[in-house]
């Protein structure tokens, strides 16, 4: 029984530093990477500098299939629902050589509605101009 | 090709080897990458000479556009001009304006020719107008829903000065049939798949509009051969209408008996529903639902001062900008510091010549300190007025000509 609670205690000290160590991480991630976002949606997330997007155990395979022919930008300004990126996906194997993403294209569409849907901007559909933002203000002589 | 493919056209290992490097993941379905394709990492495309305060959207294709205090000019300078491409320009290389040609065909063409632009310089009279050309979707992040495409803010507009000879001139040298409806432009410019017998884009304009006397087939911008970014050789220019109707690289154009009907000229490209739908409403992209785009909506720009403006000395500023109405002339502009409560009438000049922006000036005087936004809002000459919400949603997110504004606080 003891020899079972010790290793229960040393393996919860175990997890409790590898969480803080984890979390530390993140926050050195923040302060580098965290360079591109200009958009105040989502703080918390930590972005690519290479790509722009959302960094995620996905990425790569979104970096992969989805930026042979375009650029990442145009992922980072669209907002579509899942029907609307999957409306993509067809419209870019039909019109524009894509190929089949096999098991991947559920990876990369919870990728694509977790981060890039327009669910973020529901509060923008409740006015006809939204408040004007990002005002760099300057001495005008 | 690049040194990255084989000779079939596919990536080479070492070329896969160096991409996951660049990514650093292993590159999935590297196999399936179609020929020809250079992906993302191993491709640069600067556009050299812009000003560095443009805001690029996308690099490839190359999308790019002006805040609205860069287009301050008159006449707005090639380095301030937005670029809307679709595909990707030719090789730099394989633009020899000596070597290149233009060729009218077509149903009602009376007959196929084909001229150097030699012998177009030579043989027609040249002319140079100032003329709006505007990206349909400019304006398109302020809709909601969002609308797929480009999310441009408001600088996806410019008026420069082409040179070049007149469409019409041109399509009477080679006559026209009784029948001719359309002109359609085909370019050189490679599709993003780079599959080669793909067409990028190949969209035009009802015969009226091509015969008018600004419709240009143009080989110089501002006095400088055009840029590659946009067009070089040779680009037609019209005026007035969604900026994808000025085709760029430009290498034949056909004389269509029936509305043309190339890449981005169907579907809901550059057109609108023809009944107002609510926003987000699914429309069926039929040929009865969708129509058309022709002559732009009218609008207007603040250009000086840059938004954000703290006044510290003074509480009255001199504002000025541009205002253009597509096909028609602008003929009143006013400015409101009180969203639109009040309004006063701003100095308006008259346009260089048709189809060209004009500029507008109005001196305000502030009450008090404190936060204020400057809207200006344009009136055309059949009375139409820019709104101050955004105009009527459509799936494409085209022709948002809501009033612009800046913000300005007055600390005295």
């Amino acid at each position: 029984m003891n020899v079972r609670r010790v290793t229960l205690a040393v393996a919860a000290f175990f997890v409790i530093a590898m969480g803080i160590t984890c979390v530390s991480d993140l926050r050195n991630d923040q302060t580098t990477t965290d360079t591109t976002t200009t958009t105040s949606l989502v703080d918390t997330l930590n972005y690519d500098p290479h790509s722009g997007l959302v960094v995620d155990t996905t990425l790569g395979l979104v970096v992969a299939n989805c930026s042979g022919c375009h650029s990442t930008e145009l992922i980072r300004k669209s907002r579509f629902t899942r029907d609307g990126w999957i409306a993509k996906i067809r419209w870019m194997q039909k019109e524009q050589n894509l190929w089949d993403l096999g098991k991947n294209e559920k990876s990369i569409l919870d990728y694509l509605e977790k981060y890039y849907s327009p669910s973020s901007l529901d509060a923008r559909a409740q006015m006809r101009r939204e408040p004007l933002d990002d005002i760099q203000w300057y001495d005008y002589q | 090709m690049n040194d990255y493919h084989n000779r079939r056209g596919f990536l080479k290992k070492s070329a896969i080897t160096t991409l996951a490097s660049l990514v650093g993941t292993k590159i999935m379905f590297a196999e399936n990458i179609p020929a020809h394709v250079t992906p993302l990492p191993l491709l640069s495309d600067p556009v050299d000479g812009k000003d560095p305060g443009m805001t690029v959207l996308s690099d490839r294709p190359m999308n790019m556009e002006a805040p609205a205090h860069l287009l301050d000019d008159p006449v707005t300078p090639i380095n301030k001009m937005f670029i809307r491409n679709n595909g990707l320009p030719p090789s730099e290389e394989s633009i020899d304006p000596s070597a290149w040609t233009l060729t009218i065909d077509g149903e009602s063409a009376k007959q196929k020719r084909t001229y150097t632009i030699a012998e177009l310089k030579q043989r027609f009279k040249p002319h140079t107008y100032q003329l709006v050309l505007e990206c349909g979707g400019n304006g398109r992040s302020g809709y909601y829903p969002p609308a797929s495409g480009n999310q441009w803010s408001q600088g996806a507009v410019h008026c420069a000065a082409w040179t070049g000879i007149r469409l019409k001139d041109i399509l009477a040298d080679v006559g026209l049939k009784d029948n001719a409806v359309y002109i359609g432009y085909y370019g050189k410019d490679i599709h993003l798949s780079r599959d080669a017998k793909k067409v990028v884009i190949s969209r035009g304009v009802p015969i009226k509009k091509a015969l008018e006397d600004e419709t240009l087939i143009a080989w110089a911008v501002n006095g400088d051969d055009i840029p590659l970014f946009h067009g070089a050789p040779l680009r037609l220019v019209i005026g007035g209408w969604p900026a994808s109707v000025s085709g760029k690289w430009l290498h034949t154009i056909s004389v269509r008996n029936i509305v043309h009907d190339g890449p981005k000229m169907g579907g809901s490209s550059y057109r609108v529903p023809v009944i107002p739908v609510q926003p987000g409403e699914k429309v069926e992209e039929t040929e009865e639902n969708f129509r058309i785009i022709e002559s732009m909506p009218v609008k207007s720009l603040i250009t000086h001062p840059k938004s954000g403006a703290v006044l510290s000395s003074n509480r009255s500023l001199s504002v000025r900008g541009h205002a253009w109405a597509g096909d028609l002339e602008v003929t009143e502009v006013n400015v409101s510091i009180d969203y639109g409560c009040t309004w006063q009438r701003a100095n308006l000049s008259a346009p260089k010549n048709r189809l060209a922006w004009q500029q507008w000036s109005a001196k305000i005087d502030f009450p008090q300190n404190g936060y204020y936004e400057i809207w200006v809002k344009a009136t055309d000459s059949k009375g139409v007025s820019q709104p101050m919400v955004m105009p009527q949603w459509n799936p494409k997110g085209y022709l948002n000509n809501a009033c612009h504004r800046i913000a300005v606080k007055v600390a005295v």
